[in-house]
């Protein structure tokens, strides 16, 4: 792995990609830290400010911190497209690997399942359950979840396919190799060789794929928080922030558009470099690009 | 006037700001209607010669010095023009992928009958049965029929066929064929080799056919040149290079073909590493593995000696 | 033949459990749409009055085969909320969007089929980096900032664009099709990069292919060579293209947002915003439906394109 990960970060592109994601990470973590001001404070004397000491990238139409609120705004992006990813590798390798060790009607059950939900279109899914269900945080138990919870859980449930699909392709392949035969022959249960042997070694492209989704799912928090159906405000998005920036396009403030955006981009952009990179790295056969992730 | 005369060709590619060559320096030539057996393991460079001879070497690989001579004309310098209307035509080549060297999605027919009309000049008509006369000629029967059925449709021996077909469907001076055989059943294999004998004979083409396996050669050619670490190491008619090799490989390299009452367990590999392109010395490239060298083969080029129709390159078969 | 017709069942059986989980999330919503559309102050009775008057006292499997029903006869009902015609506000609606995505779509394989296929044509060279570097990019930034860029840029910087709305066909073809231009931009921006890099890949990919090698050596000239390698690298474009064609109504509605056109974006937030279940239930259907069929004719297109699967 270690190896692995040296080759990754000899590559531009890899480096460029790792450096970004680490450096986005660290702030999302860090935000209390690193924020200058609080990113709910109003501050109705010193609204649409441009950039300039004090607030270094400006202030927003309620003299909020223009820099404070991209650095918290990266928390519920970053929280999104991990937490998203999270649970379709969970459900999808797990569906993936059994289907590929047990064959028989498992097999079909579950890869069928996995088509039918392949073919559900992500974003317009997200827009429909928010709104069936409505904008507000998820009571549980004594928690309560905020209303980005909803779009983690469907685009989690909507990865599964890609993630399973791979991992199921990977794991055949490995299950019929000789090592694994061999194992089995001296006797080895189908559990400890899905475990110790198949999973291990079908990761590479599981991980590959799910640092793409990751890019995908930053942008759809981006995408519904941006129409109101995401982040809720005051509390600070990328999103959220261009919604508000919207009508200060005509009157030239550019800095409320400008920087979320840019925000966004260069998050999405970091993912995407490290997972084109992990993929020529980790999956030389696929180093053309044919794991192709569209939404 | 020799059809092919390939002197001093190197062929290098670039690796990390150097060049490594994998052909340094091959030089033999072959008359029309004569079939030249080019042998050697994989990495001999015997392929690589091959690609440079049709000027089809994968980029960034490229001739870097020596001259290619095909009827008395220079090809390592010929334009690009000149060089697609001479492939296809008076220099062909059948290659060892016989499963994936048709086009999957186009019928065979499509495929046979632009290779013609890029060289022939004739009416699609024309061609068509300019096509099925060469499918004739490969042993396919009912070509007429199977002109619009795809490449998966065809068996591979069948496929590497239709393959000789094109390569011979303009009817070449010189047909390279760089290991016909590898992909295809051991039976095949036999009538694959009887079809280029058969073909040789009834075209009157030259053959340059090129193998690892001694034995497919020996049915078919009349002269051998073998190949090592991109170099030639001999150049013999085929019955004296089996009778009395000269050079040490050549000697080692027929000890490993395995014959009929041979005692089980007598068959010798060659002991040592096949030699790594860029990592050879300035002399034998065959001295590390090589059970008579003297002080000098590591150190200097062997130069080639001829002894009447028989090439050799080695120092210890000099002295 | 059989394929075809297991993926229409299958897409079929698709809709109708999306349409029952979608029924299902309705009716579990505590907040009913009497309490919606009557508001807090109603009296139960005309909370009941209205259930009784729409349906919505009986059983939900009635309630959902009634609509279904209804659905499968191409009539949509009417609105809880305003009892304006579904049907009337979905025909409105539709177009809107549909040229978008057309527009969009064509702008998207316009420019990226010759760019993958430059790129691939000169691997490694000056001209591919920079088109993958594009890709990155473009796979990259997020259809409604761009749109939010580009309005910036076309209409308020140069004033070369409407910075939104919709002008009517019936107003002037140019009109009209400057209305489109920033939009179908923002739309089609991400799936330039996306089918450009399957561009690129698929003919790189051909080109390393033994058989283009035969090619070559055979004398073939460049032209026909090309022929040979595009036909092959077709199969897969055309699907990541029929694909992308899908996905790309669920963006356009985000898209739709920033230029405010009144496309089906319109019609699904005003319903999310007022609780107007059905209609968002009929929206969401009609997209998924879309995204279907894209996705059958990519499969079809697939299997019609490869010989080897055709049979």
């Amino acid at each position: 792995m270690s190896a692995a990960l040296r080759s990754l970060l000899r590559r531009p592109a890899g480096a460029a990609g790792a450096a970004i994601v680490a450096a986005v990470a660290l702030v999302a973590l860090a935000a209390p830290l690193l924020a200058p001001h609080d990113p709910l404070a109003l501050d109705l004397a010193r609204k649409l400010r441009p950039p300039g000491p004090g607030h270094w990238l400006g202030t927003d139409q309620t003299g909020r911190d223009v820099l404070s609120r991209l650095i918290w705004g990266a928390r519920p992006s970053l929280a999104v497209g991990l937490l998203a990813v999270v649970i379709g590798t969970l459900g999808g390798v797990t569906l993936g690997v059994t289907a590929a060790m047990a064959r028989g009607w498992w097999e079909a059950v579950a890869m069928r399942g996995m088509d039918a939900l392949a073919s559900i279109p992500l974003l317009i899914w997200a827009i429909a359950i928010v709104g069936i269900i409505g904008v507000g945080p998820v009571p549980l138990g004594p928690f309560q979840l905020p209303n980005e919870s909803k779009i983690v859980l469907l685009v989690g449930v909507l990865y599964m396919p890609p993630l399973a699909r791979v991992a199921h392709g990977g794991a055949l392949l490995e299950a019929r190799a000789d090592y694994v035969q061999a194992r089995r022959l001296q006797g080895a249960g189908t559990l400890p060789i899905m475990l110790g042997d198949v999973l291990p070694n079908c990761l590479s492209p599981v991980v590959v794929q799910a640092t793409l989704l990751i890019a995908v799912g930053i942008v759809v928090e981006a995408s519904l928080s941006f129409v109101g159906l995401g982040v809720e405000p005051p509390a600070p998005s990328w999103g959220g922030m261009l919604a508000d920036a919207r009508r200060y396009i005509f009157s030239g403030e550019w800095w409320t558009y400008l920087f979320p955006g840019l925000a966004i981009s260069i998050t999405v952009i970091g993912f995407n470099l490290l997972g084109d990179a992990l993929r020529d790295t980790l999956d030389p056969r696929k180093a053309s690009g044919t794991v192709r992730v569209v939404a | 006037m020799a059809l092919l005369e390939v002197r001093d060709l190197h062929v290098g590619f670039p690796v990390a700001g150097r060049m490594v060559e994998v052909v340094r320096g091959v030089t033999f030539s072959i008359e029309a209607g004569e079939a030249l057996g080019l042998v050697g393991e994989s990495g001999s460079g015997k392929s690589q010669t091959a690609l440079a001879i049709l000027r089809l070497l994968r980029h960034p690989g490229r001739v870097t010095r020596g001259s290619v001579r095909f009827e008395g004309r220079e090809l390592t310098t010929a334009s690009e023009a000149a060089m697609r209307s001479l492939r296809g035509s008076s220099l062909s080549i059948v290659f060892q992928d016989a499963l994936s060297g048709l086009n999957p999605v186009f019928p065979i027919g499509t495929q046979l009958t632009d290779v013609i009309m890029a060289h022939r000049g004739l009416s699609r008509r024309a061609a068509r049965d300019a096509a099925v006369e060469a499918l004739g000629l490969v042993g396919i029967r009912d070509a007429a029929g199977r002109l619009g059925q795809y490449p998966h449709q065809f068996s591979g021996g069948m496929r590497q066929r239709v393959l000789i077909a094109m390569a011979v469907a303009c009817r070449p001076k010189l047909l390279i064929a760089d290991e016909p055989t590898t992909a295809l059943d051991v039976t095949v294999q036999a009538q694959i080799v009887a079809l280029l004998h058969d073909l040789r004979a009834r075209l009157g083409l030259a053959l340059l056919f090129i193998t690892h396996n001694l034995d497919l050669m020996a049915e078919i050619c009349d002269r051998a040149v073998v190949l090592y670490g991109g170099m030639m190491m001999e150049d013999a008619p085929v019955g004296a290079l089996f009778a009395a090799p000269l050079q040490p490989y050549s000697r080692a390299l027929l000890e490993c073909v395995p014959r009929l009452g041979d005692r089980a367990g007598s068959l010798r590999p060659i002991e040592g590493a096949s030699p790594v392109p860029g990592r050879l010395g300035p002399g034998c490239p065959f001295e590390p593995r090589c059970g008579v060298a003297l002080d000098r083969c590591a150190a200097e080029r062997p130069p080639e000696q001829r002894r009447g129709d028989h090439r050799v390159a080695c120092w210890a078969a000099a002295s | 033949m059989w394929a075809l017709l297991s993926r229409l069942l299958g897409s079929a059986a698709v809709l109708v459990a999306v349409s029952l989980v979608l029924f299902a999330l309705i009716h579990a919503n505590p907040v009913s749409p009497a309490r919606v559309v009557l508001g807090n102050d109603a009296s139960e009775e005309d909370i009941a009055q209205f259930d009784a008057d729409n349906g919505l006292d009986r059983p939900v499997a009635e309630q959902y085969l009634a609509w279904a029903s209804r659905s499968l006869r191409g009539e949509f009902g009417r609105s809880l909320v305003d009892d304006t015609s579904i049907s009337r506000t979905i025909a409105q609606t539709m177009p809107v969007t549909v040229e978008l995505v057309l527009w969009a779509f064509l702008l998207a394989l316009v420019l990226a089929i010759p760019l993958g296929i430059v790129s691939a044509l000169h691997e490694d060279r000056w001209v591919d980096h920079l088109a993958r570097a594009l890709a990155t990019v473009g796979v990259s930034i997020p259809g409604f900032w761009l749109g939010l860029m580009l309005i910036a840029w076309g209409a308020v910087g140069l004033g070369w664009f409407p910075a939104g709305g919709y002008v009517p066909w019936t107003e002037g073809a140019l009109p009209h099709l400057r209305s489109m231009v920033l939009p179908a931009m923002a739309l089609g921006l991400y799936y330039v990069a996306i089918i450009s890099r399957m561009t690129r890949s698929a003919v790189a990919d051909v080109m390393m292919a033994d058989h283009v090698r035969v090619s070559r050596a055979m004398g073939l000239g460049r032209g026909r060579i090309m022929v040979y390698i595009l036909r092959n690298a077709l199969s897969p474009i055309v699907t990541v293209a029929a694909m992308s064609f899908g996905y790309m109504f669920g963006w356009a509605l985000i898209v739709e947002q920033v230029f405010t056109l009144p496309g089906m974006s319109r019609a699904l937030l005003n319903a999310i915003f007022r609780r107007d279940y059905i209609v968002i239930l009929d929206v969401v259907l009609i997209i998924t439906a879309f995204f279907l069929a894209a996705n059958i004719v990519a499969d079809l297109l697939y299997r019609l394109l490869d010989p080897r699967i055709a049979e």
